[in-house]
């Protein structure tokens, strides 16, 4: 197991050194100056010019990407950024801890209402409950998380006065934004759970269960549940990975300052190593949420672990 | 049919949520909210779009860094609320020479470290301004010959301009013009840098990116005291959310209101609005450096064409008002109310026939993708089809737009250019026409010796009425001319709450809030 760990973590260095290859050539060739857009409009070219050279922007393209490895490697240096001229490291890590508790918050809100809603669905499959579910999981898909994050605080702060419109400190302030955040990801688990589980339950074995007597609940949450639960696990994984890649637009609406709004604020101003530093930074997230998801799969299915 | 039955059900459940949520929205109109209480605020919460991307005056270039950095550090001289300028940290000044400006700095007055301020600092805030560490800003200090300007004594200092230059006091005013504590810097850049350190009515305490800066009143301030202790100034940068939170008492003042929201608060009874004239204008501009741009009469033909008048307020509602004249309504010597609309598409298509121009003719508008921009593209579309010319719009984010316009990869654009709260003329008009601003800020390729002879006339005569004449004559060249066509000089909207006073907005997008005080 420890062996089979070691080799996803190398694995795992290769897929950032390629994402940050690819990261830094989409930069490179994007349109745009940096010296200009620091600058502004009413930039002269003198200015501009030495602004470039002082960042090193007017190296090519290799010199500047080694460069970049070399720091990493060697400095464990991230760079500075463009705009702030502070360490990027600094300004991740100010960031990451946000989005974290903000992901975290929205996963553990659509894995308990998510696996609950479609485990309810496909025991009742069919019925009025089953449809509302399935309603339910159709909104929770469709309704964007902009208009949804408004609409809450337009009622709940602004009308019933019940909670704070925005910030991320205390727990009523991180309500809002994670059902917000929260409520697709509900709708996609719910929705996998109910197929999944559909698909156990007419199994020989149930049957089997259910003949020798056992509780209808033991028969649910033991038999049909667990055997379910390598896509849920699936789901869930790739759910929390694009969560903690940051949620932008939740973020924004109840002004949480998270990683997906210092990526994208640093791609407006083309602050490259802010962006370089940020996508190395989800993709690492990423990678290690899918190596936990697959140790999970041994966890919910001996057979794998033996395999 | 049961289970028809359930399924028209869930649906009618399904749109009941969907209209409860959008009534819940209307309902919000107008809605009260209020979370004041009796007791008397002590801090005061300001709402801005975006954070700085810098606490270092002399990096701060744009109106966010410049708004975190007004409560701390204070200019030798500033414009008060009727737009006159008047002495802070000098007493007053006097010009020696055409290059020499010498002021007499106000006594005992204290940095937050409890130092005095003398001429020492401001001479090194000078120099460092207009040095390696001050390039952000360059495109304001570089008027500035650092290393010629002095020390007299501990109370005096001279500033010297590398070539005469009437509109110098205005700049004198930009932040990059601010004292900053010598000792603080030399000791400890970096420490400076994050920490600032000024003579201004707040002390800085914190700053968590992305989310706020907070200060503390300064006690020993040399001017009035604030009348409140605490200021904190959060980022917040979906304008609605802005406006939520002032609806809801959670922020006192707002900045940057949109148009839609102007009504709504100024009808409800806990918000109110202030606003005021920028200095800043939007224009269509045109590609001079080609055909058929470089001919005055297609120009002429454009203008003719577009209503911008009614494109203006369909666009901007109460958050704009209509300039012909890149030199904007309420800054010195505008003619903008003198220039009469052109508006008429039939001359236009006549004109069009006689260069040749058929119908159909299909030309790009380049444009930023800011929704205001966007929705200016589009009307102009719709009133260039009408006179026979197509227009591609190309809306393109921020940084590719900057690179379009700087490699002339244009035919039409849409652009904004303006003084950043400077009522001088010079910084509107100075880098979008003249000819040795190609292309770092004359988007037009517009080269006209004329007008460039008269841009450098007007930087060096002092103001008076051969200084109007002048700028009046270059107005109106543009407006003959038409190499680009100014149409909305955009209001600053602040919302505040209704028991917020004192609180006069700037013509830039950062303001001053020490004398705000709560009814």
């Amino acid at each position: 197991m420890l062996k089979y760990i070691g080799k996803r973590l190398l694995f795992l260095i290769l897929v950032l050194l390629g994402v940050s290859f690819i990261v830094f050539t989409l930069l490179y060739i994007s349109p745009g100056d940096p010296a200009k857009i620091m600058l502004g409009e009413a930039a002269t070219e003198e200015a501009c010019e030495a602004l470039r050279e002082q960042l090193g922007l007017n190296d090519p393209f290799f010199v500047r990407y080694f460069n970049y490895i070399k720091d990493i490697v060697v400095h464990q240096d991230l760079g500075i950024s463009y705009s702030t001229r502070g360490p990027v490291l600094d300004q991740l890590l100010a960031a990451f801890p946000n989005t974290v508790k903000l992901a975290a918050s929205a996963i553990v809100i659509a894995v308990v209402v998510g696996v609950s809603l479609g485990i309810i669905s496909a025991v009742k499959q069919n019925s009025v409950i089953d449809n509302l579910v399935m309603v339910f999981a159709l909104l929770g898909t469709s309704i964007p998380i902009f208009w949804l994050g408004i609409m809450m605080i337009v009622l709940f702060s602004v009308k019933l006065g019940l909670l704070p419109p925005s910030g991320y400190g205390t727990w009523q302030q991180m309500i809002m934004p994670a059902i917000a955040l929260g409520l697709q990801s509900t709708a996609m688990i719910a929705r996998m759970t109910r197929s999944s589980m559909l698909e156990v339950i007419r199994q020989d074995y149930v049957k089997t269960a259910r003949a020798k007597g056992q509780r209808e609940f033991v028969v649910i949450m033991r038999h049909v549940f667990r055997n379910a639960l390598i896509p849920i696990i699936t789901v869930v994984g790739l759910q929390f990975g694009q969560l903690l890649g940051g949620a932008m637009l939740t973020e924004m609406v109840f002004s949480i300052p998270g990683l997906g709004r210092l990526i994208i604020d640093a791609i407006t101003e083309r602050d490259y190593p802010v962006v370089q530093g940020g996508v190395l930074l989800v993709a690492a997230c990423f990678s290690l949420v899918n190596l936990v998801v697959d140790l999970l799969y041994a966890v919910a299915d001996p057979k794998i672990a033996r395999s | 049919m049961k289970k028809k039955l359930i399924e028209l059900m869930s649906f009618m459940l399904a749109m009941m949520f969907l209209l409860t949520a959008c009534g819940s929205n209307t309902q919000s109109n107008g809605g009260t909210g209020s979370n004041d209480s009796g007791a008397a605020k002590d801090t005061l919460t300001v709402a801005v779009s975006a954070d700085p991307n810098t606490l270092d005056p002399h990096q701060a270039n744009l109106a966010q860094a410049i708004n975190a950095l007004n409560p701390v550090y204070e200019t030798l001289v500033r414009y008060n609320d009727e737009g006159e300028l008047e002495g802070l940290l000098a007493e007053s000044w006097e010009q020696l020479d055409d290059l020499s400006w010498q002021f007499n700095l106000r006594k005992g007055v204290k940095f937050h470290n409890g130092e005095e301020m003398t001429a020492s600092d401001v001479l090194f805030s000078i120099q460092r301004a207009t040095g390696d560490k001050g390039t952000n800003i360059s495109h304001v200090m570089y008027i500035v010959d650092g290393p010629a300007c002095e020390v007299v004594d501990d109370y005096t200092v001279i500033i010297r301009t590398k070539t005469p230059f009437a509109p110098f006091l205005t700049y004198m005013t930009f932040m990059g013009a601010c004292v900053v504590s010598e000792k603080e810097f030399t000791e400890d850049e970096q420490n400076a840098i994050n920490n600032p350190c000024g003579t201004g009515p707040f002390k800085f305490v914190s700053w968590t990116q992305n989310d706020r800066t907070t200060y503390v009143r300064n006690d020993d301030y040399w001017g009035e005291k604030p009348a409140y202790e605490n200021l904190v100034i959060r980022t917040i940068v979906e304008a609605n959310s802005r406006v939520i939170e002032l609806e809801s008492g959670t922020v006192d003042i707002a900045y940057e209101i949109p148009a839609t929201d102007i009504a709504r608060l100024e009808s409800n009874e806990n918000t109110k609005i202030a606003s005021r004239n920028s200095t800043t204008y939007e224009y269509l501009g045109m590609n001079c450096s080609k055909e058929p741009f470089n001919d005055p009469r297609f120009r002429e033909a454009i203008a003719m064409a577009i209503d911008f008048d009614s494109m203006v307020t369909a666009v901007y509602g109460e958050s704009a008002v209509v300039t012909r004249s890149p030199v904007t309504p309420g800054m010195i010597y505008s003619i903008s109310d003198q220039l009469p609309s052109r508006y008429d598409p039939e001359a236009a298509r006549e004109i069009l026939d006689e260069l040749g121009i058929e119908e159909g003719t299909t030309f790009k508008l380049t444009t930023w993708n800011a929704q205001h921009r966007v929705d200016c593209a589009t009307i102009m579309q719709s009133m260039l089809k009408e006179v026979g010319i197509d227009l591609q719009i190309d809306a393109v984010e921020l940084a590719t737009w900057n690179s379009d316009l700087a490699s002339g990869n244009t035919d039409f654009f849409i652009a904004g250019f303006g003084a950043i709260g400077f009522p001088d003329p010079d910084m509107n008009i100075y880098g979008p026409l003249h000819k040795d601003q190609i292309p770092t800020s004359n988007y037009c390729f517009y080269a006209n010796d004329e007008l460039s002879t008269l841009l450098d006339e007007s930087r060096s005569i002092m103001d008076g009425p051969e200084r109007q004449e002048i700028i009046e004559e270059i107005q109106q060249i543009v407006y003959d001319e038409a190499p680009m066509l100014p149409y909305a000089n955009t209001l600053q909207v602040v919302g505040l709450r209704s028991n917020v006073m004192g609180f006069t907005p700037t013509a830039a997008q950062n303001h001053f809030v020490h004398e705000v005080y709560f009814e």
